[in-house]
């Protein structure tokens, strides 16, 4: 696979205080590329770092091979989107979108057909002679992508792009956006702090929480395998108990978490008999009966929300676990109330190293 | 109980503008009415005017040399103080935006403290630094630039560069304030797009403080061209503006049809620049 984008030990530090790094990374030609995180967890500064935006305090910055660390924004070759779109309010739709072909020095008729190509693309035609403060939020979003995408540039970055519009307008958005950079087919660095996102656009996600990465991963192995803590618990809904390896062969494992003895698959290393490890359930792979089962655990249901098409226990085993599960919304589930004993059959659970302390 | 706020709105507006409403009638509108109907009156060395209508004062001002050369001074002054204040305004104000916040409040107090000080005080620290005694000329003397002090005082640049000084936190508030409001992404995005820092300051930067620019040059001009104290203590006899004027003939010589002409004249300039301000803001969103 092609690198279009590569950082190698890229750094931040204000003074004392390691904003960033060292990270790693290596973008795929075509690829979109997110950067997953809290707020604080350094992926704005990932992005601005390879926009020129911020200079990095270490490391080295490869676009298509070329060494770019210390070039300034102009020379880059770089598309940016910025969170607010940064539309410049004086200038017509046209004089946005055409701004940096204009500072390549293209031909004034080139550039005139470039820009209407290009507004054709983003689902625009015929808003030239307007200004930006006359479109509608989706609109200018569509607008910046057009400026940022008319320079051809080698990469894409997105900085939260979606995250100034409306719920619904939003999830739209997401996937217009994916389809024309899958049009395109142009390497994309997106940076969100929105899951939901970040799988349904990506085809690999950075996980990183303060300043470092924690996981990089297709949004399947980011589901399935999280490696860490951390990422269990960021990406989608889990329930994390404590426990011991008891038996391993290979990767699956039973883990020991209370009196329940609970089949697993081992993601990560050092699963031998006796090691403590985290026990990772998601709550669409518990099933509940309210028929006792020899081979399922005993459950209390301790809390019960009603959500429409779905419903979510949470069950308490005797030792105190927590678990939460979600079962869809259909007769036999519902007559299972808060403080029913049910049986709970677990599938396809993880077993996670324990953070060392 | 709740009662429709519209229903009452209109009058409790006249309510609390009446008061403002009445003094700026009683004190602005009635007086300037008044002196707009003397300018064209005779002058009565006996009566101080005469109430019979006649253009003679307006003719006088704009055929006669002596007022033509006082209004051509005063614009010219005007205008070289607006330019001045702009280029030194815009550097400093631009330098206050991008300057971190602890030291704005510093700058910011130095830009404004001569304000706080009356424009007589700091027009006698002029006449203290470049009397032929004064600060500037004993310098150029020990230093041995010259051997007899240069005359400083009651010369043009004197009183263009004293104005400049007054005016300058004039021009520099609202370029400031035009330049904060500007949001900080639009410089980096265009040089992502490929502009350079002097491309992106002349194609986002400084068209988008175009209204501080138009208004800041709109007071500076406005005050300049009605400065009275500054011209007459630096400029003596020798720079003589439209101000002095007024003041000269209306409480020394007893002129008022001409006076009120020359402040008439005054005004309407004013009124004008002030309209192709408000034209030209107005034309920016």
């Amino acid at each position: 696979m092609q690198t279009v984008l590569r950082l190698e030990g890229i750094a931040k530090r204000y003074g004392a205080v390691t904003a960033l790094g060292p990270v790693d990374i290596d973008v795929h030609k075509g690829e979109l590329l997110t950067l997953l995180g809290p707020s604080g967890c350094g992926k704005t500064t990932t992005l601005h770092i390879i926009a020129g935006l911020t200079t990095p305090s270490d490391g080295r910055l490869l676009l298509a091979g070329r060494d770019i660390t210390a070039l300034a924004p102009p020379y880059r070759d770089i598309g940016l989107v910025f969170q607010n779109y940064a539309l410049f309010p004086h200038k017509t739709i046209a004089e946005n979108v055409g701004f940096g072909l204009r500072m390549r020095k293209v031909a004034k008729p080139d550039i005139v057909a470039r820009v209407r190509r290009m507004l054709d693309m983003v689902g625009l035609p015929g808003v030239e002679e307007r200004y930006p403060h006359q479109l509608s939020g989706g609109q200018r979003q569509r607008v910046a992508l057009a400026r940022a995408l008319v320079i051809q540039p080698s990469i894409l970055l997105l900085d939260e792009p979606l995250s100034n519009l409306d719920a619904l307008l939003r999830k739209r958005m997401r996937l217009e956006l994916r389809e024309v950079q899958q049009r395109v087919g142009i390497t994309t660095v997106f940076v969100t702090h929105d899951q939901d996102e970040a799988f349904e656009m990506s085809d690999r996600v950075v996980l990183m929480n303060a300043g470092r990465i924690e996981q990089i991963g297709s949004p399947e192995d980011l589901y399935d395998r999280p490696q860490t803590r951390f990422a269990a618990e960021f990406i989608g809904e889990a329930s994390l108990n404590e426990g011991r390896i008891v038996e391993s062969a290979g990767d699956e494992v039973v883990v020991a978490v209370g009196a329940l003895r609970i089949a697993a698959r081992a993601v990560g290393s050092g699963m031998a008999p006796g090691a403590p490890a985290i026990l990772m359930t998601r709550p669409e792979r518990i099933e509940l009966t309210l028929a006792p089962d020899n081979a399922a655990a005993p459950m209390l249901v301790s809390k019960r929300v009603f959500q429409g098409d779905r419903i979510l226990f949470e069950l308490s085993s005797e030792g105190g676990q927590r678990f939460h599960c979600s079962m869809p919304s259909i007769e036999s589930y519902r007559a299972i109330q808060a403080g029913s004993n049910v049986s709970a059959r677990f599938r396809e659970c993880r077993a996670i190293p324990a953070p060392s302390q | 109980m709740t009662r429709d706020p519209d229903s009452r709105s209109g009058a409790f507006a006249a309510t609390l503008l009446s008061p403002i409403g009445m003094l700026y009638g009683m004190f602005l509108v009635a007086p300037i009415s008044f002196f707009l109907l003397v300018s064209f009156f005779r002058y009565s060395p006996q009566q101080l005017y005469l109430p019979t209508l006649t253009l003679d004062n307006y003719t006088r001002l704009l055929f006669d040399p002596y007022y033509r050369g006082i209004i051509a001074t005063t614009f010219r002054i005007a205008a070289v103080v607006t330019l001045a204040t702009l280029g030194l305004g815009y550097a400093l104000a631009y330098f206050l935006s991008r300057v971190g916040h602890a030291w704005r409040g510093i700058l910011m107090f130095l830009v404004v403290a001569p304000l706080m000080t009356g424009v007589i005080v700091r027009t006698y620290g002029w006449i203290v630094l470049l009397g032929s005694d004064g600060l500037v000329n004993r310098a150029l003397v020990a230093l041995g630039f010259v051997r007899t002090p240069v005359q400083l005082l009651n010369t043009e640049p004197t009183v263009i560069v004293a104005l400049v000084h007054i005016m300058l936190p004039y021009m520099v508030f609202p370029i400031f304030s035009a330049l904060v409001a500007q949001d900080p992404h639009l410089v980096p995005a265009a040089s992502t797009l490929g502009a350079r820092p002097g491309r992106a300051f002349l194609e986002v930067t400084l068209p988008l403080s175009r209204p501080g620019i138009v208004m800041g040059s709109a007071l500076v001009f406005t005050l300049t061209a009605g400065a009275i104290v500054t011209p007459a203590l630096l400029g003596g006899r020798d720079v003589i503006m439209m101000g002095q004027t007024i003041y000269q003939l209306v409480l020394s010589t007893f002129n008022w049809p001409l006076g009120a002409a020359v402040a008439a004249l005054l005004v309407l300039c004013q009124l004008l620049v002030i309209g192709v301000y408000f034209r030209k803001t107005r034309r920016v969103h």
